[in-house]
């Protein structure tokens, strides 16, 4: 059998979901946000409710996340995002509600929204890019930098002493009695990406039933931040990242022991 | 519908090519205008089949193509494409 007839009689086993449109993602060749786009995308297909979802983008370089992904988007002023998913949940409880974050609009200038958000236990999803940089405006340092870690801003690598440490958030919120879901993922390998499916659909689910904010991290890599390429990045996000910022559930309330 | 991202015949699992070689045969079909050549694809082939072209697509990138006949179809490389330019074909032999 050849490649050719593969393809003609073969069973179309993959494919671009039609939940994301026809638009090139201005992306960086293998950014992460691309492929968390593409699961977010899977996941409300599969469930059957792109009529009944609303996004919320960030500020940050997926600010222009409502041109790629078929679903009614609101874009919030920079690290609003949660306040902003709480009044359209509150306005329609119905309705799947989320938001797509980087790391420098939720754990920078978006802090007090999130936390407060989670606080409240407000019935919402948050997808969380940390990627460890604010990659749109040039690779400046973040509250998530890693120590050590060459930025625009950190030229010599981010020192404690003068910077501070790197600020990791889902154990934080986890704390919070509004906080039902709290997962960290990743999406640089076929089985890490199918993880990350998994914990964003349990998320979305999670949000229709009265029990809390969703939160879903995922490690990500910004390869032009790092002055990396792509492949060398997810490299180097195994090697560096993750040992700060380990993958895996840190809280499920509906699990049993 | 497709199940998008999940290989039907392990049920999502990591996959050994061995014990796929034994009952699929697959292929693939790369958007290649669209396609940003970051390689990620390569790198999450467990049979080697991918590689980049010595051509350019019209922004200049060297664009994934199939390359031999190994490809079981595990649709490894779609899932991790960030740009979603993957479609994978697959026979049960
Ligand atoms: C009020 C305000 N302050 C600062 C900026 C500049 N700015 C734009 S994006 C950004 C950081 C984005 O970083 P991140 O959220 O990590 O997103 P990434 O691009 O890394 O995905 C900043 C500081 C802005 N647009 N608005
Ligand atoms: S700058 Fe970084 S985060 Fe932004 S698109 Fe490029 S790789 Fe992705
Ligand atoms: S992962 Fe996608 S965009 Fe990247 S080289 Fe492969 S086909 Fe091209
Ligand atoms: S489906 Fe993709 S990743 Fe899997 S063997 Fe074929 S080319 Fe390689
Ligand atoms: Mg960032």
């Amino acid at each position: 059998m050849t490649i050719e007839d593969i393809k003609k009689h073969g069973d179309i086993v993959y494919r671009k979901t039609p939940l994301l449109t026809d638009t090139v993602m201005h992306y960086c060749p293998g950014c992460s946000h691309g492929t968390v786009h593409k699961l977010i995308a899977e996941v409300i297909e599969e469930m059957g409710i792109q009529q009944d979802t609303i996004a919320i983008s960030p500020v940050g370089c997926s600010v222009f996340a409502y041109n790629y992904l078929n679903v009614d988007w609101e874009q919030a002023a920079h690290g609003r995002a949660p306040a902003l998913a709480t009044a359209t949940k509150r306005l329609n409880p119905e309705k799947y509600v989320f938001t797509y974050q980087g790391d420098g609009d939720l754990a920078s200038i978006g802090t007090a929204e999130i936390i407060h958000a989670c606080s409240r236990g407000e019935n919402i999803v948050v997808i969380f890019i940390n990627n460890g940089i604010y990659g749109m405006t040039g690779g400046q340092m973040a509250p998530t930098t890693l120590l050590g870690m060459k930025t625009a801003t950190t030229p010599y690598g981010r020192d404690a002493k003068l910077n501070g440490f790197p600020l990791v958030i889902a154990p934080m919120i986890a704390q919070l009695d509004g906080t039902a879901y709290i997962t960290r993922q990743a999406v640089h390998t076929a089985p890490a990406a199918r993880k990350a499916k998994a914990a964003i659909r349990k998320a979305f689910e999670y949000s229709q039933k009265g029990i809390g904010l969703s939160f879903v991290e995922i490690v990500a890599t910004c390869n032009s931040g790092w002055k990396m390429s792509p492949v060398a990045a997810n490299k180097w996000m195994v090697e560096n990242m993750f040992p700060k910022y380990p993958l895996g559930d840190i809280k499920d309330v509906l699990k049993k022991e | 519908m497709i199940p998008s991202g999940i290989c039907p015949a392990n049920k999502g699992k990591t996959q050994t090519t061995k014990q796929h070689n034994m009952a699929f045969k697959g292929a693939i079909e790369i958007d290649t205008q669209k396609c940003k050549g970051c390689s990620v694809c390569i790198d999450n082939c467990p049979t080697g089949s991918i590689q980049l072209s010595k051509m350019v697509n019209s922004k200049g990138y060297h664009y994934a193509e199939m390359i031999g006949e190994a490809c079981v179809g595990c649709s490894n490389c779609g899932i991790v494409c960030p740009d979603s330019v993957i479609t994978v074909y697959r026979v049960k032999i």
